[in-house]
């Protein structure tokens, strides 16, 4: 009997655990999971924001509302902005992220203050992003020391002239993303290499391979899972860019480049929310964007996958194969 | 041991529950001191308070607006109305789409707003709107013969009248009568208008102002207002069958690109609200195009270059009534007149919800307060009065227009109540639609296209219809 109870209170304990992580579950089920799935339900029809459309009636369009946005210019300006301004931050990110990272790595330098100046790197990533577009936004606006700049050197020919050219627009866009990540990704990859196993490097000295050659050889290989880690993760945030560009797209203080920095999010808060709140199309270029981004992730990994554990994995089988042949022969 | 434990935990749950209250009271006082100070009037809340008078128990009416004008108009309600025990909960959400979202999408919930103002732009739009009651079912009562018809067929939905407006809104060029006497030669707004009755007109003023180093106006958009609401018809039709008025668009970029070109705009991509373009109006801009609510709330306080007024939320001074003086700023140094085109632009009209008309208690008070503005002939002549606004119901603008009292100090002495009271009369809102606000940014964009990058007019007339497909699904 009493061994019995003790079962029981021991199973007890076991269900507490369920009930207590059973709050974030439900929540992330009811406001993630279900609108999730809903998604791509009313990314096949042609429903209306309620609210516009009293009826609620929506009928099933099949993929015809993919074809409109796909058809639309300004979901194609989309499409093309925002993967070039990703690109445009993102690789001077990398590289700036990867450089310091050797530098704060590296036994032979020792830089001094390091933790002073990854917090120094990191602080930009901590502010908001609508609060250094607007940063930004004022540099730019006349009197701003950018568009003073521009106009001492001759780039803009008068100082009530505004910037229009729709690359310096996305440069900046480009230059706030690179100016607020490159300390995030720098923290990354300084975790990623301080987890290499040290005698790697020792070897290398000892065989007198130069920093270059070190970094090359032995740094860039061991840490490309971070670097995929990396890359994946800021492709997905890059296709959803929105924060910064919509500042200078979007409302009363945009910019004369604002078209040009129209990124897919913004696309879709503009054709859910404004004229008749297409919500169908809005779920539709929503999807698009999740497998643009799937696909383009695969493809990452795909790329990024270790070639040498691939090949072996290959060659196993192979071997199990040709043994299984040889034990059949036997018999 | 286990005694420990217990006043731990205890201790915890106490902590946790102290917290909660914590939050709770925070939230309250907040929102209710935030109510308070954000009134321009400083009378407002204070003698309600100390009235003693209010019966009943207190109504917390939830208010949505666009624009700052609302809290100053609820408080002067309040401090009229000492007796009805209200507070106003208001959240003003100046950017069009963001509002428009705002709106629509608490319309239906329970955070629903009892009370939302709605500008010319998407007026039509929140009519449409399930969830916005008829001025019938709030009991809202007035004679429709007595109003500017225009201002209620807005608004009109299957024969009912959704919304009222307190303002009718005709347009107007004010222009610096300093600048005018020293660099053109005009004395009087008679002169003036002869000046600039044409667009060509209107370009010659601008080339002999620029070579003074004065800005004809602040910005690429300055003219837009006047220029769309001479459309022939509407953006789209009932059936969202589009309608270019080519001929008008085309003169509107024309003139624009030839203001931006030869910079005779203070800055060239200034637009309306920016910061930059209230800078024109202390110093350096020859004309703004504004009109009733504009000429009282947006030229009027920001034209001045003193300000004593106790500092806002961001620490910069607010403008006390004595800082409008002759000699403050531009304050006395514009004058109006009607220039090329008539046109009215904007108008604040106010809506009830159906979350609102179902309460008994706050269905009244709203009503009340629509009826303060719109209907109540001496409450209205007292609002005209003391604000300078034009009001939309024609029996009191006809009682008052003549009265000494709108010779306005801000236009050295001009009546703007005769002036719109005769431009009133001419304002058409048949042009109008649901989607302006989808227009007004397509239309934006595509003047952005034309005059600073360098589009073809071809591709600008394009754009518009392009831009505006995006938003609008089924547009033919």
């Amino acid at each position: 009997m009493a061994s019995t109870k003790r079962k029981r209170a021991k199973l007890e304990k076991n269900h507490w655990g369920y009930i207590f992580i059973a709050p974030f579950f439900l929540t992330y089920l009811i406001f993630q999971v279900v609108p999730l799935v809903d998604t791509f339900r009313y990314a096949l029809t042609n429903a209306k924001a309620w609210y516009t459309d009293p009826s609620q009636n929506f009928d099933f369009v099949g993929l015809d509302q993919f074809k409109v946005i796909l058809e639309d210019t300004y979901f194609r300006d989309a499409m093309y902005n925002t993967p070039v301004m990703w690109l445009m931050g993102f690789i001077p990110q990398l590289g700036m992220a990867l450089l310091l990272a050797a530098w704060f790595t590296n036994e032979k330098i020792r830089v001094k203050g390091q933790g002073f100046f990854k917090v120094v790197f990191y602080m930009p990533n901590i502010m908001t992003a609508t609060t250094v577009g607007v940063l930004f936004l004022a540099f730019i606006r006349p009197n701003g020391f950018i568009h003073n700049f521009a106009v001492s050197i001759g780039y803009l020919k008068s100082s009530r002239m505004p910037f229009t050219s729709e690359w310096f627009g996305r440069g900046i866009v480009a230059f706030i993303q690179w100016w607020m990540w490159y300390g995030q990704t720098m923290i990354v990859l300084i975790a990623g290499i301080l987890g290499i196993n040290p005698s790697f490097f020792e070897a290398a000295s000892i065989d007198g391979a130069s920093g270059f050659q070190t970094f090359r050889k032995i740094t860039l290989p061991l840490i490309k899972p971070i670097m995929t880690y990396t890359l994946v993760t800021s492709l997905i945030g890059g296709f959803q860019m929105f924060d910064v560009p919509n500042m200078f797209a979007i409302g009363n203080n945009s910019a004369a480049f604002g078209p040009h920095v129209t990124t897919i999010v913004i696309y879709i808060k503009k054709i859910a929310y404004t004229g008749t709140t297409s919500v169908g199309k809005a779920c539709a270029a929503s999807v698009f964007l999740f497998a643009v981004t799937a696909a383009i992730a695969l493809f990452l990994f795909w790329i990024m996958r270790d070639k040498d554990e691939a090949k072996a994995k290959k060659a196993a089988k192979k071997r199990a194969k040709e043994q299984a042949a040889l034990e059949g022969g036997n018999i | 041991m286990n005694k420990l434990k217990r006043v731990l935990s205890g201790t915890l749950a106490l902590a946790m529950a102290a917290s909660m209250l914590t939050a709770c009271g925070g939230d309250d006082s907040s929102s209710s001191s935030a109510a308070a100070n954000s009134g321009n009037d400083s009378t407002g809340s204070s003698t309600t308070d100390n009235s003693g008078a209010p019966s009943g128990e207190k109504v917390t009416i939830k208010v949505y607006t666009f624009t700052n004008e609302t809290q100053g108009m609820l408080d002067r309600y309040k401090e009229k109305n000492p007796d009805v025990n209200v507070e106003f909960d208001v959240t003003l959400e100046a950017d069009a789409s963001t509002y428009i979202q705002k709106v629509g999408s608490a319309l239906n919930g329970d955070e629903a707003p009892d009370l939302f103002l709605a500008d010319a732009d998407y007026a039509q739009l929140f009519a449409g709107y399930e969830g916005t009651a008829t001025l019938a079912e709030l009991g809202v009562e007035f004679d429709e013969n007595d109003y500017y018809s225009y201002m209620l067929d807005f608004t009109t939905v299957d024969g009912n009248r959704m919304a009222i407006s307190h303002q009718a809104t005709p347009g107007a060029i004010l222009y610096r009568t300093d600048y005018a006497e020293q660099y053109l030669g005009v004395k009087t707004p008679e002169e003036m208008q002869a000046k600039i009755s044409t667009w060509d007109d209107f370009k010659k003023v601008a080339d002999t102002l620029k070579e003074n180093d004065i800005y004809m106006v602040s910005g690429i958009d300055e003219l837009k207002r006047c220029f769309m609401a001479n459309r022939d018809a509407a953006w789209v039709d009932a059936d969202l069958n589009y309608h270019l008025d080519e001929d008008l668009v085309k003169e509107y970029l024309e003139v624009t690109k030839y203001l931006c070109d030869n910079e005779q705009t203070n800055y060239a991509d200034n637009t309306q609200w920016k910061p930059e373009w209230n800078e024109g109006m202390v110093d350096g801009v020859f004309c703004y195009f504004g009109c009733t609510w504009y000429l009282h709330y947006t030229i009027k306080p920001n034209c001045l270059k003193t300000k004593t007024g106790a500092a806002d939320e961001e620490g910069n001074p607010t403008v006390a009534d004595s800082d409008y003086v002759v000699g403050n700023g531009s304050f006395g140094k514009w004058g109006m007149v009607q220039g090329p085109m008539a046109y009215f632009w904007g108008g604040t009209w106010w809506y009830g919800s159906d979350k609102c008309a179902a309460d008994e208690a706050k269905k009244a008070i709203v009503a009340d307060v629509i009826e303060f503005y719109t209907c109540d002939a001496e409450a209205m002549t007292d609002y005209a009065k003391t604000s300078g606004d034009f009001v939309s119901k024609i029996s009191v603008v006809d009682a008052i227009k003549d009265d000494e009292a709108f010779n306005n100090p801000f236009l050295g002495g001009q009546n703007h109540y005769q002036y719109f009271a005769e431009a009133a009369k001419n304002v058409n809102a048949k042009t109008m639609s649901k989607y302006d606000d989808t227009f007004n940014t397509a239309v934006n964009n595509a003047t952005l296209a034309y005059v600073l990058n360098g589009a073809s007019m071809e591709d600008a007339l394009a754009m518009i219809k392009e831009e505006a497909s995006t938003s609008i699904e089924g547009l033919k």
